[in-house]
């Protein structure tokens, strides 16, 4: 009886906190929708009276919304790429073996990732800079991996310790070496959690601001985060179109998450947190 | 163990290595170097030792960026993780919770943070913000608030893009640990006459105890370093009232008056929280392995 009575409380409570999450994304979308002269209205507020996709229109054909889209896709696919591929071996050696070695690689690793892009942007814009990088697409490709190999090689960790050692033991019984071992054993086994660290690489790229506000300045270079961000500047707050493109970016992350989540959610929880060593060879 | 096996392990790790050591090592014994020079933009740079460092300590401004920081960390991370606890116990009494519920929970944690960070200015905004609206609606404010416009009402202001952002991480990482809470060792207590209570203190809550101290310590090494949240929002402002350690070293060295060496000064004295809290995360992380 009790039981039954707090059901529709629980239930309140969990719409409440919905509406926390999903509101402002109904804000983007409508704002999106409405004519300029409707966006300070405050008769209600909640739903586009004379819905128009004129922002959309503006963000296509007067702004630089197709090249950022364009520059966030390629350095977010291939820092991810890049990132994937360094963060593999070390992934399976932390998986694979436990040695002093392997260990304190590790904790440097975590301790790597501690150093966030804000403290790192300084000197970075000093050696982009010395080196002609600075304002390319290169030089985000090249420094994101910063941030996106600890997280890599965690994730790779936890999927590599879900693969039987019993397979690996076959393929070196048939004579194959380590590299070999990886490549046709624990790569195909550990497939799925691959694509799981791509996607999260690719998120964590597609998001990241500070390195792209720092180490570019060119509209043509700027990806979607700063890109958006500058349409707001001048003296009129373009709402509408802002949040069109708001709305655009997250497209992307809504239907990768979707493809994903079932494989992020549970290489998150294995990844950082349980990790056992019954799998390893010693 | 033998001699084959070590040497794998160390040539594995030799790509992600020399990586790490090219794109953060380096750079950050440059940070350190600026940090002991005058450098500035278009200027010769000397040496001046510690002076940034006395400068910095010697203002007022390093207690109310360092302390800014420290709380903005510690209130997001709190209210986030009491949310998400909150969300997850709920959660995890849907049956079959779909997959794509749970893509739109933690979407305000994936987007890209200048989203959010742009959402909710506009929401925030003295004209036209539905937040003026909505509170207006219930009777809470009788007039339009400006939200970021008053140091007090800012600082907490700023906080709010920031759990709305974490509380779904947070709700994600604890479901995932109390779907895997022994539900023999929760029958059991059921039978024994434990209320929902006392099962969720003596049962569930010792076994999400490594995910708590893990997403706390990590959500606390983000908003600590957060940026666009509050570059974005109110640009440190106003009065400088919201600036934490990262933007107002940014705001030094890579806007303001390109001062790199004090900007650089201001940037080091994150790397202590930034580093504890990576450590928590790998110690934690450790205990399972024994």
């Amino acid at each position: 009886m009790a039981q039954r009575m707090r059901r529709p409380a629980y239930a309140a409570v969990l719409a409440l906190l919905l509406a926390f999450a999903v509101i402002p994304f109904w804000w983007m979308g409508v704002t999106s929708v409405k004519p300029d002269k409707e966006l300070y209205s405050i008769e209600n507020p909640l739903f586009p009276a004379n819905p128009t996709f004129e922002h959309y229109i503006y963000l296509f054909e007067s702004t630089d919304l197709l090249i950022w889209l364009r520059n966030s896709l390629i350095v977010s696919a291939v820092a991810a790429l890049l990132a994937v591929s360094l963060a593999l071996p070390a992934g399976y050696a932390i998986s694979r073996y436990r040695t002093t070695h392997t260990k304190l690689f590790g904790l440097s690793l975590m301790l790597g990732y501690g150093f966030m892009p804000i403290l790192l942007v300084l000197p970075m814009f000093a050696l982009a800079v010395k080196t002609g990088l600075y304002n390319s697409l290169s030089v985000l490709c090249l420094v994101y991996p910063s941030f996106l190999i600890p997280v890599a090689a965690w994730l790779m960790a936890g999927y590599f310790a879900e693969v039987p050692v019993s397979v690996e033991h076959a393929a070196q019984l048939d004579g194959c070496g380590v590299v070999r071992t990886i490549l046709y054993s624990a790569i195909p086994c550990a497939r799925n959690g691959l694509v799981a660290t791509f996607v999260f690489c690719f998120l964590l790229s597609w998001g990241e601001y500070v390195y792209a506000l720092g180490l570019t300045s060119s509209s043509r270079m700027r990806t979607l985060p700063v890109g958006l961000a500058t349409l707001e500047s001048g003296d009129v707050y373009a709402w509408g179109s802002i949040m069109g493109a708001a709305l655009l970016s997250t497209v992307p992350v809504l239907l990768l998450l979707i493809i994903a989540r079932r494989r992020l959610a549970h290489g998150l929880s294995i990844g950082v947190i349980k990790r056992d060593g019954s799998n390893r060879q010693t | 163990m033998s001699i084959r096996v070590r040497r794998n392990a160390f040539l594995l790790t030799v790509p992600a290595v020399v990586y790490m050591l090219l794109i953060v090592a380096y750079p950050f014994v440059l940070l350190v170097a600026y940090s002991l020079t005058n450098r500035r933009v278009g200027a010769p740079s000397e040496f001046i030792g510690l002076g940034n460092f006395a400068e910095v300590l010697s203002s007022s401004m390093i207690w109310s960026v360092f302390g800014n920081t420290i709380r903005y960390a510690t209130m997001s991370c709190v209210v986030s993780l009491l949310i998400g606890l909150v969300a997850a116990l709920l959660l995890s009494r849907l049956k079959g919770t779909g997959n794509t519920l749970q893509s739109i929970i933690v979407l305000p944690w994936a987007i890209p943070a200048s989203v959010t960070a742009l959402v909710w200015l506009w929401m925030f905004y003295d004209l036209g913000g539905v937040i003026n609206w909505l509170f207006e609606r219930l009777q809470l404010i009788d007039k339009p608030v400006s939200w970021l416009g008053l140091s007090s009402r800012a600082r907490l202001a700023v906080l709010v893009p920031n759990i709305w952002k974490l509380s779904p991480f947070f709700a994600i990482c604890l479901l995932s640990s109390l779907r895997e809470v022994d539900n023999a060792a929760l029958r059991a207590a059921t039978l024994d006459g434990a209320g929902p209570i006392r099962r969720f203190f003596h049962i569930s809550l010792p076994a999400m105890r490594r995910t708590i101290v893990v997403s706390f310590a990590l959500a606390f090494l983000w908003s600590a370093t957060e940026f666009p949240l509050i570059y974005i929002l109110t640009r440190g402002g106003p009065a400088d009232a919201t600036h934490l350690l990262g933007t107002y070293s940014y705001e030094l060295a890579m806007r303001g008056g390109f001062e790199i060496g004090l900007g650089a000064a201001y940037a080091l004295f994150l790397v202590p929280i930034a580093l504890g809290m990576a450590l928590l995360v790998w110690k934690v992380g450790q205990w399972h392995r024994g």
